[in-house]
């Protein structure tokens, strides 16, 4: 290491030492170097000394892609599909570049198409570590040279969001604002963005994805505003004259509505949904009932994620042959995606809609029922949300079949569809599980969320 | 035993459903498990359906590459087995050859919109197709529920065992074993000691990794573990006295998993306890009892 040491030493003076005897040229291009013209093919030109530096086994995975800068003055810029740009001091414009790795090294193939004053050339260099990268240069004309590329290690940084930030979504609106940032020694430059927003719950359902990406100024910070996401999100940054910036990653989590403001939009939503079905006298906070019973009110949990304890989206338990957490999702339970995941308003809207749709088959179920047990009245608008309730929870068929929360009964003697020296009733099924008793009453006993 | 009402396509499904006492019927129906079966002409079939049931089935063959242009599963699943209402969502399906004599359409399906709690089998017949149903607790991928036993292949589903709490407690299922014929679902599971003992050796595992990770569905985990004991063991006490200490627990969610022991495992002063946990201040507890009793009843 010592000895690795010394030769980038070495070749930071050689730097130095070419860089003021470039700035003693008065004009462009008079100057030797890649891209120059006017340089005498056999002539004495200015070339940086050779520094030997020994090939190390990193040298093959080593990155291209990033800032650097050369021995000429030149600022280098790649990007991850190994094209770029050069600005070199002596030329008015940049040269266009296309890359190409193999082995411990690179060619690169420059191309100008500026004023006369510069021309394109190619260069071939050996990776001496992956910071350092020395070889040679022929200009189209055939002057040659030697030079050396050295990585900026990293100049653009981005310095929001922070690694590992959390922003929290905001519980009214559902829409969370995350400041991106890049800063540079460069003084101007152009940032381009990519986020990448993906979340996947501990179970391993998912990925669930948005993507995002923008443009900004160096050390410019800009806000972008993102509705009904959240997760890891991973940032990466990349400035045409500062290169690639080391990729960063944060989180979005989530932040709890009150329960009352939960069991109020709830209520507000169920009203329609019952009258919908055709209920009358129904329960007006049964859907905070159904919350409490499938989330305790709370759409996001403290659960640990991406191995960071914060408030998640509430996920399912494993249970027989369903072996994944997160399979159903938030206040109400419902399949998981992006938005019922983050956005408790849209989670909670088709958990009301799924309750809609139960009680229609409540209804159905009846209708059914009456057409082949004379006399049977229908159910109150409680019994109906009951059967519903069944059906919601899993337990009950949707279609009627199967052991229902209510069924007739004949107070006489049953003979087809009539109830002879009797009447049908509703009456609740009597060997109904434990666990389909137990969903009803809880859902009954907590409709304020409490 | 197998279910006998069958359905036509065509007929008044309500009425062919409901038109015996209910009360009977339901005992029927709980007493298999299944629904009733349906059978349907193939002549009554719409031609998206007639083009599923028309297509080669085999294993290996994704179902939901055979659907018509524009017709999903879950439409195919809600043709046949009826009005009324359009809500079928396949999960997952696949072919398997449950009867021992061709291939079936078997499909897990969401029927509630959310949890895939039905398991739907679609078998050709030579007049049309049968079909039938069985009510079963979330099978996302149907092939997991498949169970080969010698040239057989079985059901492997599971069922709720203690209440389902959503997000506030874990729940506990135990599997049961169905063999299908003709429509219908044959409760095979007490002929079937090396299954249970296959599950044991899983579920001894999973409970003493939960324990020591001290997962969240710990409690679960050793719930379906004693319920497998006494199943193999009738004479295993474990499970009694596990409900015993919790039906004294602060937490709600163990005392009604406790009532759901006592009226399953019974045991010394079950019924008693099983008194005391009907009056518990926690709704959802003391109807978990009520459930119990009365299954201790029947």
């Amino acid at each position: 290491m010592r000895r690795l040491s010394s030769y980038l030493l070495a070749a930071a003076g050689s730097v130095a030492l070419f860089a003021a005897a470039a700035h003693s040229q008065s004009k462009l291009p008079n100057v030797c170097g890649p891209g120059s013209r006017g340089c005498p093919h056999a002539a004495a030109r200015i070339v940086p000394p050779q520094v030997s530096h020994p090939v190390t086994p990193q040298a093959a995975s080593c990155k291209l892609p990033g800032g650097w800068t050369e021995s000429f003055g030149g600022i280098i810029s790649i990007s991850k599909d190994l094209t770029g740009t050069m600005k070199l001091p002596y030329c008015s414009a940049i040269h266009n570049l296309a890359l190409a790795q193999s082995g411990n090294g690179f060619t690169v193939n420059a191309t100008y198409t500026g004023g006369s004053e510069c021309q394109g050339f190619t260069e071939s260099l050996t990776f001496q570590d992956c910071s350092t990268a020395s070889g040679s240069y022929v200009n189209d004309d055939g002057t040659s040279g030697s030079d050396t590329w050295t990585s900026n290690g990293g100049n653009l940084m981005i310095s929001q969001p922070q690694a590992d930030e959390k922003d929290n979504l905001d519980p009214d609106a559902r829409t969370v604002s995350v400041t991106y940032e890049g800063t540079s020694s460069q003084t101007t430059d152009t940032v381009a963005w990519t986020v990448d927003i993906s979340y996947t719950t501990s179970g391993g359902v998912g990925p669930f994805t948005k993507d995002d990406s923008f443009n900004t100024g160096i050390n410019q910070p800009r806000a972008r505003n993102y509705a009904a996401v959240g997760g890891q999100v991973t940032v990466n940054a990349t400035g045409q004259a500062s290169g690639a910036a080391p990729q960063v990653q944060s989180y979005i989590t989530g932040s709890n509505l009150s329960r009352k403001s939960v069991t109020a939009y709830l209520n507000g939503l169920y009203g329609t949904a019952a009258t919908g079905a055709g209920l009358k006298n129904y329960t007006a906070d049964l859907m905070s009932g159904v919350a409490f019973q499938e989330s305790s009110c709370q759409h996001f949990h403290r659960i640990t994620l991406y191995n960071t304890s914060a408030f998640w989206p509430a996920e399912n338990y494993t249970t027989g042959n369903a072996s994944q957490r997160g399979l159903y999702i938030g206040l109400t339970q419902v399949p998981t995606t992006m938005k019922t995941a983050w956005d408790w308003n849209a989670n909670g809207t088709q958990g009301v809609s799924i309750m809609g749709q139960k009680l229609t088959a409540a209804v159905a179920y009846q209708k059914s029922m009456q057409a082949t047990h004379t006399g049977l009245k229908g159910m109150t608008g409680v019994e109906l949300e009951d059967v519903a309730l069944l059906m919601y929870a899993g337990y009950a068929n949707v279609k009627g079949t199967g052991p229902q929360y209510f069924q007739p009964s004949c107070s006489g003697t049953p003979n087809g569809a009539t109830c002879t020296g009797g009447t049908w009733t509703w009456v609740q099924r009597p060997n109904l599980s434990s666990g389909a008793l137990g969903y009803v009453a809880t859902v009954r006993g907590h409709t304020s969320c409490s | 035993m197998q279910l006998n009402a069958t359905l036509f396509r065509g007929m008044v499904v309500s009425a062919v459903l409901f038109a015996a006492p209910a009360g009977a019927q339901s005992d029927a129906i709980s007493a298999q498990a299944g629904m009733p079966s349906i059978s349907v002409p193939a002549s009554s079939l719409s031609p998206a359906a007639r083009h599923f049931v028309a297509g080669t089935w085999a294993p290996g063959v994704d179902p939901a590459g055979l659907v018509a242009r524009g017709q999903s599963l879950g439409a195919f699943l809600d043709e046949v087995t009826g009005p009324p209402l359009q809500s079928y969502e396949a999960c997952s399906a696949a072919f398997a050859n449950l009867s021992g004599q061709s291939y079936e359409l078997v499909a897990s399906v969401r029927a509630s919109g959310r949890f895939c709690n039905l398991i739907v089998v679609v078998e050709k017949s030579s007049t049309g197709i049968t079909v039938g149903q069985l009510q079963v607790w979330d099978i996302p991928k149907v092939k997991d529920a498949l169970y080969r036993s010698g040239n057989s292949t079985l059901l492997a589903v599971w069922q709720p065992w203690s209440p389902y709490e959503g997000t506030r407690a874990c729940m506990a299922s135990f599997p049961a074993l169905y063999r299908y014929q003709a429509g219908g679902f044959i409760d095979v599971s007490s002929q079937a000691r090396s299954f249970y003992q296959d599950m044991l050796v899983k579920a001894e595992k999973n409970a003493a990794s939960s324990a020591a990770q001290g997962r969240a569905e710990s409690d679960c985990d050793l719930m379906e573990l004693y319920r497998l004991r006494r199943t193999l063991d009738p004479q295993s006490a474990a499970e009694s006295q596990l409900a015993i200490s919790w039906a004294k627990s602060p937490d709600p969610a163990r005392r009604a998993k406790a009532a759901v022991m006592l009226g399953d495992a019974g045991g010394p002063g079950a019924k008693n306890l099983l008194m005391t946990l009907r009056s518990d201040p926690e709704p959802g507890v003391a109807a978990a009892a009520q459930g119990a009793l009365a299954s201790m009843q029947h």
